[in-house]
């Protein structure tokens, strides 16, 4: 999977801030998890989403969720791949995927002063 | 006593029971995606089933195991048509500069996206809990 490339991943979600730490303390995804529980990012990038539980006797719930949505930044921050499907499911764009990120990798290891920027270091 | 009827109805209350259980799990790991082939397969099974169970059912043991199978799959199809993501324009497209911001982390810092440059990553917008 893409994190076995050594991809970062910043993964952001309309959960509080301690939702998420509860869900850090809980899981070890390897990737780093970030609150936008009032939706500024999520908005920001057009992807806010509204679910509506109706519980009958004219009682609902209305939750603000996001669209889950990828998006492949190369290290220059450019928008390289977007994808808003649940998951992986099809296989020859995940292999697409895993192509560029790969080349991206690979073009980031032989040239490092090319892409160094002041001071940048992998965590 | 009517063995087909009984049969049927078993078979559908086993196919709807392991179908929850499939679900069940697939909502716990949050990506439904890959197991929707599977999903759809076994709730269409159980409706079948159920619904012949139903129909050949006379007594009120199998009866009642394929009416559960048969609103197991029904309540299933009926979550997956309402649930259905919309799709939406994203603010960036390939090739636009990403939109930098900052967030509060798991650890209560914050963390700034412009600190990524000079690597790649790969930023998910996951749902939010339910």
């Amino acid at each position: 999977m893409l994190t076995d490339l050594g991809l970062e991943i910043v993964a952001i979600s309309p959960d509080t801030p301690e939702e998420v730490a509860r869900f850090t303390a809980k899981h070890d995804l390897g990737m780093r998890i970030l609150s936008d529980a009032d939706l500024r990012v999520t908005s920001r990038y057009n992807l806010r989403s509204q679910k509506t539980l109706a519980l009958g006797l004219g009682r609902r719930i209305v939750r603000q969720l996001a669209i889950p949505t990828s998006i492949l930044v190369d290290e220059d921050g450019i928008v390289r791949w977007i994808d808003q499907a649940d998951d992986f499911r099809i296989r020859s764009d995940e292999r697409r995927v895993l192509r560029s990120v790969r080349a991206m990798l690979a073009r980031q290891a032989t040239a490092p002063a090319a892409s160094h920027r002041g001071g940048l270091r992998r965590s | 006593m009517n063995d087909l009827g009984d049969v049927l109805a078993a078979a559908a209350l086993v196919t709807a029971t392991g179908f929850g259980v499939v679900w069940l799990l697939a909502i716990r790991y949050v990506r439904m995606g890959p197991w929707l082939p599977l999903l759809n397969m076994l709730a269409t099974v159980s409706l079948v089933l159920g619904s012949l169970a139903l129909w050949t059912s006379e007594t009120l043991a199998p009866t009642v195991a394929s009416l559960m199978a048969v609103a197991a799959a029904a309540a299933f199809f009926a979550v997956r048509l309402i649930a259905k993501q919309p799709r939406r324009q994203v603010a960036v497209r390939l090739g636009d500069p990403i939109l930098d911001f900052a967030a509060i982390d798991g650890r209560g810092g914050v963390f700034e996206t412009a600190s990524l440059r000079g690597l790649p990553y790969l930023l998910k917008f996951f749902r939010g809990h339910w």
